[in-house]
């Protein structure tokens, strides 16, 4: 049993690298801006994402994680290289300041909108037509609910009803982007 | 301080005295080090959404795992092993600039796309947007420069000609220009600025026959394979225009014009339309600004622009209008917002499903 459980994990990893490991080296050379540095971070990253492997479910995607701890390694990375009085200078510190300040304001949501705006789509095809209808009323056409229950004819209550199916929808499709990241 | 120059340092292309000189700007204000912070994190989310990003060969990316897996069963030992020594890797660059894109209707999600600003710098105002550089394998010189609908792009050549592309645009160029020429083969909409080289003419040729070949200038193109013509508006210097058309004798044969500045020839597939000699040619590039001009356009070419400029799809079920003409300017505005505005000048309805807008003749 542990046999086909580890060599799982082991297959979901070797993917998970072989899939995200450029994007992952690329999102921390971009605030570190030194390739030898942001491969470093990004296999340490791999080395956390395997030891932590028993908590992540394999049915989600792994790249918002690996985002995720890439960038609180790099944001330590970078704090620490400031305060380092040899090896850099002034101009580097303030640089590294910066990318630091850009990396703590940085969300997974804008990060990866692509695959974001991907799943929306999927979302709306899973919706049924008047979920669909009314969800596309209101965040498309911006009505409010009073409104959109004039335009159908129905209860604002059924709008809600209605919006609260779709978000629904939305939440299932969206959870690997959102849970406490 | 421009855009350009923020997007330079973002990518690490830029020299000790520009960082020195962003630095400063970024640590005199708040504003410009938020400004800043919005533009580095979008040019994140760029490289993170591409399809492939070709910064390492598969064998590459194997060593490093094994690298991975040599350092994990290695862990609990002071030594290290496999630490990266290689060289850094270059992203096979033409020089190029990512930024922002102007975002979709469907990016709900994402009011803080919508909250950066422009600036105006003094001299012509540089749109830089995402595009996609696909790098051909290693061994080849040449290179692709692409731009998808809903997207704009620019790129300076090796002799440091810049190309400005329009949606859905493509540029095939070698890295290296021969001795005798520079020869380019340009799909979509572009704006060029040759630098000057009597010794080496540039010549651009497009899919549907069209060669334009320059010393130095700045000329605009627009030839999409899917429109009926294409054309060429020539802004300053010269250039000698050139199209296979079919002669009377059905053989094909070679028209060519020489053009001065201000003038715009269009061709269609037998050979010259037009020949206009006082070209607007700020609205020929308005779309470099981010300005989507529409000046008695006929719907069916609103269509096609509204499609490619913001990577939609639009279908029109009355084609009677098609023929109705339309006149506004929009910059930076959604899809819907364009729609809506388009509803409330014209008899023009639109509703969206399943992320395609359907346009019918409104009932008044």
């Amino acid at each position: 049993m542990n046999n086909i459980k580890e060599s799982q994990g082991q297959d979901f990893f070797d993917s998970a690298f072989n899939l995200y490991y450029e994007r992952v080296v690329l999102y921390i050379y971009r605030y570190c801006k030194d390739w030898s540095v942001a491969e470093n971070i990004a296999q340490d990253t791999y080395i956390t994402f395997w030891e932590n492997l028993s908590k992540v479910d394999e049915c989600r995607i792994p790249l918002p994680y690996l985002l995720f701890v890439a960038k609180n390694k790099t944001i330590n990375y970078l704090n620490r290289e400031i305060v380092k009085t040899k090896h850099s200078t002034h101009l580097q510190k303030e640089e590294m300041l910066t990318a630091s300040r850009a990396l703590e304001c940085s969300t997974m949501s804008t990060v990866l909108y692509r695959e974001i705006e991907f799943l929306v789509r999927k979302s709306l095809t899973e919706m049924t037509p008047k979920t669909k209808e009314f969800f596309q009323m209101s965040r498309y056409g911006c009505k409010k609910n009073e409104e959109i229950a004039q335009i159908m004819g129905v209860s604002v209550k059924t709008v809600e009803y209605r919006i609260m199916s779709a978000l629904r929808v939305l939440r299932k499709n969206l959870k690997d982007y959102f849970n406490g990241h | 301080m421009n855009k350009r120059l923020l997007i330079k340092h973002i990518v690490g292309e830029a020299t000790e005295r520009e960082r020195k000189e962003v630095t400063e700007w970024i640590s005199s204000s708040k504003m410009n080090e938020s400004y800043y912070i919005n533009l580095m994190n979008l040019v994140v989310s760029q490289d993170m959404s591409k399809d492939s990003l070709h910064i390492f060969s598969k064998e590459e990316i194997r060593d490093r795992l094994l690298d991975v897996k040599e350092k994990i069963r290695g862990k609990n030992k002071e030594e290290f092993r496999g630490n990266i020594s290689q060289q850094s890797p270059k992203m096979k660059t033409g020089k190029y600039y990512f930024a922002v894109v102007v975002a979709a209707a469907t990016l709900l999600l994402l009011s803080v796309l919508l909250n950066l600003y422009q600036f105006n710098s003094d001299a012509k105002e540089e749109m830089v947007t995402t595009s996609s550089l696909t790098i051909g394998p290693k061994t080849d010189v040449i290179n692709t420069f692409y731009t998808e609908r809903g997207v704009k792009g620019k790129i300076v050549l090796e002799d440091s000609t810049v190309v400005w592309l329009n949606s859905d645009s493509k540029i095939i160029f070698p890295e290296h220009f021969s001795s005798d020429s520079r020869q380019i083969r340009f799909e979509g909409e572009g704006f060029f600025e040759v630098a000057k080289n009597s010794e080496r003419p540039m010549v651009v040729t497009t899919a549907k026959g069209m060669t334009v070949k320059v010393m130095g200038t700045k000329f605009h193109i627009k030839s999409y394979n899917n429109d009926d013509s294409e054309q060429a508006t020539l802004f300053t210097g010269k250039i000698q225009l050139a199209k296979e058309v079919k002669g009377n004798g059905g053989a094909m044969v070679q028209q060519t014009i020489e053009m001065v500045p201000n003038e715009t020839v269009i061709f269609n597939r037998n050979g010259v339309e037009l020949i206009s000699h006082n070209a607007d040619t700020t609205k020929k590039v308005a779309w470099k600004r981010g300005e989507l001009v529409f000046d008695e356009t006929p719907m069916s070419e609103v269509v096609k622009m509204l499609e490619r400029w913001h990577g939609a799809k639009i279908v029109v079920s009355d084609n009677a209008i098609l023929r109705h003409k339309f006149t506004g300017s929009f910059n930076a505005e959604s899809l819907v917002q364009v729609l809506e505005l388009i509803k409330f000048t014209s008899p023009v309805d639109y509703n969206i499903v399943d992320n395609i807008a359907y346009l019918r003749v409104r009932n008044i």
